[in-house]
């Protein structure tokens, strides 16, 4: 048996004349949390709906749990559970139902499912809504609902598009936090899509960098932060940028990222250049997604 | 067992909306009592004792054609679609509890509907002819809206669609109508429309009204329909893997 839940082989996904996904190679540990991360329209979704047997691959192939995603499709839909991006259901459902009948559609029995349903209604602060109908719940409490309902499942990968849009800051470190204990409780891989890097930093066990279609990076956050030189960055705000000859930094309006190997060559830079404003950060993933995507430009 | 259970849980969560919005029960059973009433004051008893059989067999065509084919399609718009793809679920178990969940607004149709044809002592037999035919037009309705809402690329409002081809098979050709006020040829190729055929052949066995020919054709439409219709609802139904 593989030490690895998903593989991804030079996975490729065409509508058209257009290739969503144009080359995803992969890896994840069983029992680990893991991040697509990518911006918008990167092709994560596409990836996860392959992987899910929703979607048939134009080319490469996938194992889930040791089973081809094409030719043991129903083997993988055995074991996972599948949270779909902008996902909406119906409005006159209530939470508590919502758990129960997804349960039950996994073939488990009304009582055991009503008794997990509580049980994660419980765990992400739902109980208190668990009886109104979901049209008048908050967005964020609507997707704790759909998180639930997936984690609940006990499935050995479980796939969350984007579980933490709409989410306010306080519900999505709740969410994030709910699934890491999840997945280390109960050995369950998960694989997640976001485009904020900060929260793939915070949750995630290895980061799978995924731009235009192409799985360009992967890691843990640690091994992708150690490819990149720099350890931090300066934040000016400056209008000419002439002083930062030499020096690797992208303009955001009137403030500018630049990024150094030290606190030292940051301060340094602080002097030559005489920003209105600075502050000086550790470097973080998306410094890393950005000199991974972008190269040394 | 296991099964049942995926079965019932579909159907959950469908009976979830008739159940909270169930004014749509009392529509369902209002337009047939209306209907009734109707046809009573400008036939009599006679009129209405074809106009029920041939009603319950238009509802469940109206049911399979709308309820089935919006269902699906609301679930592809709302990706709940890919969600019970990426499970256990079987295609069949997906339908079986979507019909199962979605059946009581058809029963609301019908159900009063066989109460009154009993209680005025109505022929039987041409009560059960219309509920063995029922299925029938539900599956034909079905595989002909999912032929359709199956083929649509981008997310919309099926009822758009569906809606529409509920009145215009419903309404348009002889269903609550006798096909003898059409002119030939048009009587018999209206035959071609699968309600035209259902109610004629209803038409056939009530009141001892030989139409041999007629009903023979009626059948081979029917037929026609549930064989071309499965077949391209089957080629255009992907569980998965699309």
């Amino acid at each position: 048996m593989t030490s690895d839940a998903i593989e991804a082989f030079e996975l490729r996904r065409r509508f058209g004349d257009f290739w969503a996904v144009r080359n995803a190679t992969f890896t994840v540990k069983r029992g680990s949390v893991a991040v697509l991360a990518g911006p918008n329209g990167a092709g994560k979704t596409t990836t996860v709906r392959m992987l899910t047997t929703v979607l048939r691959p134009s080319k490469g192939s996938a194992r889930v749990v040791g089973f081809d995603v094409v030719k043991e499709y129903l083997e993988v839909r055995r074991r996972i559970a599948y949270m779909p991006q902008d996902y909406a259901t119906v409005g006159d459902i209530t939470p508590y139902e919502f758990i129960t009948y997804s349960l039950m559609m996994r073939g488990v029995g009304y009582f055991t499912a009503s008794r997990e349903a509580k049980k994660w209604l419980d765990l992400l602060g739902l109980r208190q809504v668990a009886k109104r109908r979901s049209w008048v719940l908050s967005g964020g409490e609507r997707r704790k609902m759909l998180v639930a309902a997936t984690l609940a499942a006990g499935a050995d990968v479980v796939f969350l598009d984007e579980p933490t849009t709409e989410l306010d800051v306080e519900s999505k470190y709740s969410v994030l936090r709910i699934i890491r204990e999840a997945s280390k409780q109960t050995g369950t891989t998960v694989l997640l899509t976001t485009h904020m890097l900060e929260e793939a930093q915070l949750i995630a066990d290895q980061v799978v960098f995924i731009n235009s279609g192409e799985a360009v990076a992967s890691g843990t956050p640690s091994e992708l932060l150690s490819r990149i030189p720099y350890k931090y960055k300066a934040i000016f705000e400056l209008v000419d940028t002439k002083c930062l000859s030499g020096v690797k930094y992208l303009s955001v309006g009137s403030r500018v990222i630049a990024w150094t190997r030290s606190v030292e060559e940051a301060r340094e830079l602080a002097e030559t250049c005489r920003p209105f404003t600075y502050s000086i950060r550790e470097t973080t993933l998306e410094d890393a997604y950005l000199y991974i995507v972008g190269g040394e430009k | 067992m296991k099964s049942l259970w995926r079965v019932l849980g579909v159907a959950g969560f469908y009976s979830v909306w008739i159940r909270r919005q169930w004014t749509w029960i009392i529509q369902g059973a209002l337009l047939p009592l209306g209907l009734v009433l109707l046809v009573y004051g400008w036939g009599g008893v006679e009129g209405v004792k074809l106009t029920i059989p041939v009603y319950i067999v238009a509802s469940m065509w109206g049911f399979g054609l709308t309820i089935i084919g919006q269902s699906v399609g609301y679930d592809r718009v709302t990706r709940e679609w890919e969600r019970m793809v990426a499970s256990q679920l079987t295609v069949g178990e997906y339908f079986a509890g979507m019909i199962l969940g979605t059946l009581p607004l058809g029963l609301a149709d019908i159900a009063p509907l066989v109460a009154i044809a009993i209680l005025w002592g109505f022929d039987v037999k041409l009560l059960l002819l219309a509920v063995g035919l029922s299925p029938l037009a539900m599956a034909i309705g079905a595989f002909l809206s999912l032929a359709i809402v199956l083929r649509i690329k981008h997310p919309m409002n099926i009822s758009a669609i569906t809606n529409p081809l509920h009145l215009l098979t419903i309404f348009l050709p002889p269903v609550f109508y006798p096909s003898t006020v059409l002119p030939e040829p048009i009587r018999t190729a209206v035959l071609a429309i699968p309600t035209s055929s259902f109610a004629e052949i209803i038409r056939a066995f009530s009141a001892g009204v030989y139409m041999g020919e007629r009903v023979y054709l009626a059948g081979i439409s029917i037929l026609a329909w549930l064989i071309l219709t499965a077949i391209t609802t089957k080629r255009a139904l992907k569980w998965g893997l699309e």
